[in-house]
């Protein structure tokens, strides 16, 4: 190698520069685009295999559900209108001449194929248990159909409003068979121009909506893993929307001229589950105790820096029909905690290990619970794991004390009840109360508002007796976005980008 | 040559098997349940038996390893469990945007490293040698996020010469391919150009001290002649060996860089795929990677003889 040789190298190298410049358009965005940074990759773009969070920002954009959910939660026709004949008989009205993304008619005959196939046990849908009320669904004409249910089940509308609610193309899922996934046709505002992994998926935006076309012409969901890295792409202008802001970052956007910073109460609940089946959490005194120890207050401030609120139960602020801001069934003492320890014979110092999965905002979380815990009478230890290991973990009951959030749901039913009644799916407490479950299940199928607010509130009442579960924060949703954004925030985080507008 | 290439790519065989047969093991080792991972929070237990019956996990492990085996040997690597995408497009996919991240960022380094490691050799323990040595020192501990988080403040918010993230394929847009380029090479580029400046220094100190490089200084050659043309070329062979490593520990993936720039790579792919116990996605990555390096350890040794020709490879 001669030393002209390499002065050649170097100036290839730099040859790469100004045309690298002369390419600047390329990140500029221009107004038709809109690209936003999640924190990643959706799994599946298959409403009816859709099992992860991450999908929740995409899922509204590509497909309609049947009916609307508005910001504070009401019900809204969506692809269809419906009327309720009894508490059993709910009668669906599709809007005329719609079309799937791929021309295929929107008809009763193609919302039926999408609810058998999301019902057939060999779909593997986790959709199947959200709509197990469901009879039948019996098509009465062509743009009429009636779903019928086993029992009065008040929920069914929000359910609707979600992913069981999407309704996909039946031709496309013939011919797309397992590319389905990735290549979804749906009836959403957009529909998918490409999708590549782990670097961005393209959306356009589909003339044939019901609404009409969207104001954005494109759509650009890019991943991008890390939340530092995420706000600084929003401010460098690369995306104009970012979700999952980080809540130590929320003082300082509220500063910043160029950019919006919106946050709503979340849907979800931030808990750990108490194994109830075995020592030392089978005791109640002994949960209680636990619970009478911890400052929820100093884990809004710690972890969350402020954002959110405290959480007694599971039914979140934003739900205001149901949530009862004067419901606070205990206070942080650490002698009482104390105190419940000695009646149930504890005179060492209990130990008891707390499962968390290895993000840096549980393991403060645990590490805060650990510190004050401790000074109450327990012996605490911290077991990391990873975020897939945890369900596993859950459902094995392989824990004291373990870890388990909850993204919510639109009717306080979809946060409640899978968790609290004796054979609950997301039971992992082994939480066994007749009473509960009885609540519940009436709650479930009472026809009135009022009336289930009521039985709603009586079975936190009891929950918060029996301490199964360490309620600590309603996490707010927040969400970040360039000044030249018109949007709308909706308590789930999902973004709806049909009513998006860019100046 | 030719019997050497043949048994080196026979020596192939039994790699990737023992490669297979470990990563199909490792990653079942791993707690957790795909078919739980899928379907979260919401699954009830019938439809967890289903899926897990539809991906044969239900079968022993021999039964599933000579299954998957079979269907390998026919180009068939199987699709990935999460988001049912083909395994085989999907890892060469990625595998483009990390060669080329690979290359340019080994392209930075030697561009940084040959230059400065001469330099600190030829004035060893001076200030030029010290500050070198700092330079490489700095390259070294800096981790990449941070300095990727550094590079995009610099140069894509105060002055926005460069994009944050993102990638724009080649044959859609080549200037803009370069341009989002930029800014991960160079990170990457800095991390490998401290340890290829260090062997540079070292072996160029060593060949200095020669007895032939004397002789050239006795004979009045010119400083530059000596060095670039002497002592250089005799230095080659470690530093050719190391690139050789860093390349195929590169075409591995370099997770961290792909993660802050959100470049679609085959780390990422990878890491994500473990995380996520997609056992086809896993195995096929970590099959591909073990033959990737493996023909890239063969083409350094290959190297080494038009560099030496005193190396016969037998």
């Amino acid at each position: 190698m001669t030393f002209s040789l390499t002065r050649r190298h170097a100036a290839t190298l730099f040859a790469g520069a100004p045309l690298a410049l002369a390419s600047g358009a390329v990140f500029s965005q221009d107004a038709k685009t809109l690209t936003i940074g999640v924190a990643s990759d959706p799994v599946t773009l298959d409403p009816a295999l859709m099992a992860s969070f991450f999908e929740v920002f995409v899922q509204y954009n590509l497909h309609e559900p049947l009916v609307h959910v508005t910001p504070d939660l009401k019900i809204e026709p969506g692809l269809a209108s419906v009327q309720m004949s009894d508490n059993l008989t709910y009668r669906f009205t599709l809007k005329p001449n719609l079309t799937f993304h791929d021309g295929t008619p929107i008809d009763a005959a193609a919302v039926k194929a999408n609810f058998d196939r999301m019902l057939d046990p060999a779909t593997a849908s986790p959709r199947r248990s959200e709509l197990s009320p469901i009879d039948q669904v019996e098509i009465t004409g062509p743009l009429t159909f009636t779903i019928k249910l086993k029992m009065p089940y008040a929920p069914l509308l929000q359910v609707l409003s979600n992913r069981a609610g999407m309704m996909v193309s039946p031709t496309a899922l013939k011919t797309l068979g397992p590319d389905f996934a990735t290549k979804a046709v749906g009836a959403g505002p957009y529909r998918v121009v490409s999708w590549t992994k782990n670097s961005e998926l393209v959306l356009e935006r589909f003339p044939g909506y019901w609404r009409g076309p969207a104001p954005i012409a494109q759509v650009v969901f890019r991943p991008i893993a890390d939340e530092t890295v995420r706000l600084t792409n929003l401010r460098s202008g690369t995306i104009q929307l970012v979700d999952s802001v980080p809540a130590q970052s929320v003082a300082q956007l509220g500063r910043e001229s160029s950019l919006v910073l919106k946050q709503a109460s979340g849907l979800g609940f931030n808990a750990f589950s108490f194994n109830t089946t075995k020592a030392p959490f089978d005791d109640v005194r002994v949960r209680q105790a636990f619970t009478a120890a911890i400052d929820k207050q100093a884990i809004l401030r710690a972890v969350f820096f402020g954002t959110g609120s405290v959480a007694y139960g599971a039914i979140p602020p934003s739900m205001g029909w149901v949530h009862d801001k004067a419901f606070i069934p205990h206070t942080a003492d650490a002698n009482v905690a104390r105190k419940l320890l000695a009646d149930a014979g504890k005179t060492a110092p209990v130990p008891v290990t707390i499962t968390v999965t290895n993000s840096p905002a549980q393991v403060r979380t645990a590490e805060v619970l650990q510190a004050q815990a401790n000074q109450a009478g327990f012996k605490v230890e911290i077991k990391q794991i990873d975020a897939t290991s945890l369900i596993t973990v859950l459902r094995q009951k392989d824990f004291d004390l373990c870890m388990s959030p909850w993204s919510g749901r639109t009717d306080p039913d979809g946060n409640i009840y899978n968790y609290f009644t004796k054979s609950g799916p997301n039971n992992f407490m082994g939480y066994q109360s007749d009473k509960v479950t009885e609540l519940l299940e009436k709650a479930r199928s009472a026809p009135a508002d009022q009336d289930r607010a009521k039985l709603y509130r009586e079975a936190e009442a009891q929950i918060a007796a029996d301490a199964p579960m360490l309620f600590l924060t309603f996490p707010a949703t927040l969400q970040a976005s360039a000044k030249t954004l018109d949007w709308m925030q909706y308590p789930d985080g999902a973004f709806r980008l049909q009513f998006a507008k860019q100046s | 040559m030719g019997r050497y290439l043949a048994t080196r790519l026979a020596s192939l065989i039994p790699i990737l098997f023992g490669t297979s047969v470990i990563a199909f093991i490792l990653i079942r080792l791993v707690p957790g349940d795909p078919a739980i991972a899928i379907l979260g929070m919401e699954a009830d237990a019938s439809a967890i038996a289903t899926l897990r019956q539809k991906m044969a996990l239900d079968q022993p492990v021999t039964v599933q390893y000579f299954s998957w085996l079979g269907l390998i040997l026919t180009g068939d690597f199987g699709r990935s469990i999460q988001g049912g995408r083909q395994v085989l497009p999907l890892l060469l996919n990625a595998l483009g945007p990390t060669a080329v991240l690979s290359v340019a960022a080994l392209a930075i380094s030697l561009a940084i490293a040959i230059p400065t490691g001469i330099i600190a050799a030829m004035r060893p323990n001076t200030g030029a040698d010290y500050s070198a040595s700092f330079l490489a020192l700095c390259g070294l501990s800096m981790p990449s996020f941070w300095l990727g988080v550094l590079l995009i403040l610099a140069f894509s918010i105060h002055l926005p010469l460069f994009p944050a993230s993102g990638y724009v394929s080649p044959f859609v847009n080549l200037g803009g391919h370069l341009h989002h380029l930029v800014l991960p090479a160079l990170t990457l580029g800095a991390a490998l150009a401290a340890a290829t400046m260090r062997m540079t220094r070292a072996t160029m100190l060593e060949v200095l001290r020669t007895d032939y490089i004397r002789t050239a200084r006795a004979k009045g050659l010119p400083q530059r002649l000596i060095i670039w043309t002497h002592a250089l070329r005799n230095a080659r062979i470690p530093i050719v060996t190391l690139i050789g490593i860093q390349f195929g520990q590169l075409l591995g993936g370099v997770v961290i860089t792909e993660t802050v720039f959100s470049w679609p790579g085959i780390g990422k792919l990878t890491v994500d795929a473990i995380f996520a116990r997609d056992y086809p996605v896993v195995q096929g990555a970590v099959l591909l990677t073990a033959l990737l390096f493996v023909l890239i350890n063969l083409a350094t040794d290959l190297l080494y003889t038009s560099l030496d020709p005193r190396v016969r490879l037998t």
